[in-house]
């Protein structure tokens, strides 16, 4: 392990991959924070460019993005009072109560700081527990990934609590998707209704570009816009003194960040809000979350950075993303020809340990960039939208565009977009419809070769330990959510 | 329409039940081979997806329809927003379909143009500067940059 681990040093610190996570950590912070812009949206529409580049770059930058756009939520979240990505909802609580006291500074310090541990301690798990999960998946088989990705598809039923049912028709809606074009197995056409442009099946891509970035964009053309006064900063960092009592706090959600990131489909959104949560209950000062404590701030910053570093150990071990940052990620692997899996830290072990570098030295990066250049990082929440959105609309139609040179990609980027904003007004999320879409393939193609290997015994999948394990998780994933609801209504009644 | 407003979940779930049954009908004039057929050829897997789809968005219509308090109404959207909104779709579109007959960069610029105009942008500096120097950026970073060939057109090609 440490001979691979030095080989990702020395590939990461090439002069290209360097710019690669440089650009990645900056135009993550960048994205990041501007409300409207989440990471999975950045990702979406850098992912088709890092066609043009060699693998190492492209995931390094991806990966890189991802951090920093993380962090980045937390700068408009502590000075504007709106979070750049939903992963920062929670940091608004007391690092704006913190902007409005005068400590704005303060609070972007401690949110870069444990930002930057957070996800420095979650590169560290990865490291050392990606490898160890993917010797593990070397024994699966068909039936074991059946059941893995409908375990992983399953976990998108608690991506936003009271949407359950939609969101598994979302992600039951992807893997559908993911049925059309050409079937892997016969050749056969399935739902082209004679489109030739859909024979090789709906690109994910401007799916993804579509359902997170033109929808976003018709969703701001109905709402009303705000101009946006941010708050002056002053006194960057916060003391050592006043850093040192958040310790445990931070530790915590760093545990907490990296498991909830390791579980299929949960990300860095959830894991704030139990760090918070978990800060809060086992804090002397309970009463005071929520009136501007550097520890409300500290808490949530650690635990969704760490998030990140989780979410990739299923990504890059197992092919099951662990966030809907890291499903397009690995739309990023697929691209670069690269089958995320066991079998990817056998064959390509230098690119496996360039990346882990390469997001160990993301977190560095953005915690020098973002206590130095804080102020510049400041304005930029100041954007007007009408410049922002034909920029981000730009880069949504030439990025699907550039994909395949081809047009029915803009097409099908707008369809989605579209698709996406309506589905969104009546309570859908797009995240579920991704994930089906990623792993619809998957489930599809390890089902039919399982069904044909084993003569058609459905019981397969349940004779198998690991594929029995997945399809008990899946099962107590899906129905957890109406178990809690029905125990709630039960103790309401009583009381 | 007014269903539509208090309800809206349970028009998409009956929406998604009658896409999906279509969807199914289609699902017979997918060829199959031999012996796997009907059973675990082309035509399973789709029939067994859409098939839950179903039955999810019926249990869905259902409970908005039983519980119809627990949905979210539609809000209201002002009408200035609306315009803003229907405009922003049709650019979309008119985009997509001048792609490839005006040309990629050409599109892009009168896309930007219209894009401010629909969002209220009436500062003729902004309007004038916003959508040459996107374009502008665009060529640089995609054609010169990465390389990326834009549709040409009939306007583009006479430029590049």
């Amino acid at each position: 392990m440490f001979n691979s681990i030095l080989m990702g040093f020395n590939a990461i610190f090439e002069p290209m991959n360097l710019l690669a996570v440089l650009g990645g950590v900056i135009s993550g912070m960048t994205i990041g924070a501007l409300p409207g812009l989440s990471a999975t949206m950045g990702a979406a529409l850098i992912v088709p460019f890092t066609f043009f580049m060699a693998p190492i770059p492209a995931i390094a930058m991806l990966s890189a993005l991802y951090c920093g756009a993380t962090y980045g939520g937390s700068i408009s979240a502590i000075l504007v009072n709106t979070p750049g990505t939903p992963a920062a909802a929670v940091t608004t609580l007391d690092g704006y109560e913190l902007s409005k006291q005068g400590h704005a500074g303060k609070a972007l310090g401690t949110a870069v700081i444990a930002s930057g541990l957070g996800g420095l301690f979650s590169v560290v798990v990865l490291i050392f527990v990606a490898p160890q999960v993917a010797e593990m998946a070397l024994q699966f088989a068909d039936p074991e990934y059946f059941s893995l990705a409908i375990f992983g598809v399953s976990m998108v039923a608690n991506i936003s609590s009271g949407n359950e049912l939609k969101n598994m028709i979302g992600g039951l809606l992807g893997i559908f998707l993911a049925t059309v074009g050409m079937d892997a197995l016969t050749g056969f056409h399935r739902f082209t209704f004679g489109f030739s442009s859909l024979t090789s099946g709906v690109n994910f891509i401007p799916v993804m570009i579509g359902l997170f970035a033109f929808a976003e964009i018709l969703r701001q053309a109905q709402t009303h816009i705000e101009t946006t006064t941010s708050t002056e900063i002053s006194g960057l960092l916060p003391s050592f003194s006043e850093l040192w009592p958040l310790k445990w706090s931070m530790l915590r959600s760093a545990v907490i960040g990296t498991f909830v990131g390791i579980l299929p489909a949960e990300g860095g959104t959830v894991a704030s809000f139990i760090g918070y949560n978990e800060a809060k209950r086992w804090s002397k000062d309970s009463d005071k979350f929520g009136t501007g404590l550097l520890e409300g701030v500290a808490a949530p910053e650690t635990a969704n950075n760490a998030a990140t570093g989780g979410a990739m150990v299923p990504t890059l071990t197992l092919g099951i993303p662990g966030s809907s940052t890291t499903a397009v990620i690995l739309g990023g692997l697929m691209i670069q020809g690269l089958r995320p899996g066991p079998l990817l830290f056998a064959t390509q072990p230098k690119f496996v340990y360039s990346i882990f570098v390469a997001m160990g030295l993301a977190n560095l990066l953005f915690l020098v960039i973002g206590l130095g250049g804080a102020k510049i990082f400041a304005n930029v929440t100041k954007i007007p939208v009408y410049i922002l959105n034909p920029i981000v609309l730009v880069l949504c139609i030439i990025g699907s565009y550039s994909l395949g040179n081809n047009v029915a990609d803009v097409w099908i980027m707008i369809v989605a977009g579209v698709i996406g904003f309506v589905i969104k007004k009546v309570g859908f999320s797009p995240a579920p419809i991704v994930l089906g879409l990623v792993l619809g393939g998957l489930i599809e193609t390890s089902f039919r070769r399982a069904m044909s290997i084993y003569d058609s015994n459905f019981l397969v999948f349940f004779t198998r330990p690991f594929s029995a394990i997945f399809l008990v998780l899946a099962l107590l994933s899906i129905s957890w959510p109406f178990i809690h609801k029905t125990i709630k209504h039960r103790r309401e009644s009583k009381s | 329409m007014i269903i539509m407003k208090k309800n809206p979940t349970l028009i998409a779930a009956i929406a998604f039940i009658i896409v999906c049954l279509l969807l199914f009908g289609a699902t017979f004039s997918i060829r199959v081979s031999g012996e796997q057929g009907n059973r675990l050829g082309p035509r399973f897997f789709p029939r067994l997806i859409l098939g839950l789809i179903i039955l999810f968005n019926a249990v869905l219509a259902y409970q908005s329809y039983r519980y119809p308090e627990e949905q979210k109404e539609v809000e209201k959207i002002p009408e200035d927003r609306r315009k803003r909104f229907i405009g922003t779709t049709i650019l979309g579109v008119l985009t997509g379909v001048a792609f490839t007959i005006l040309g990629g960069f050409t599109t892009i610029f009168l896309f930007v143009f219209a894009f401010l105009i629909v969002w209220k942008q009436r500062d003729l500096k902004v309007l004038i500067l916003t959508p040459i120097f996107i374009t502008l950026g665009a060529y640089l970073l995609f054609y010169e940059l990465l390389s990326v060939r834009m549709p040409k057109g009939f306007i583009d090609a006479l430029f590049l």
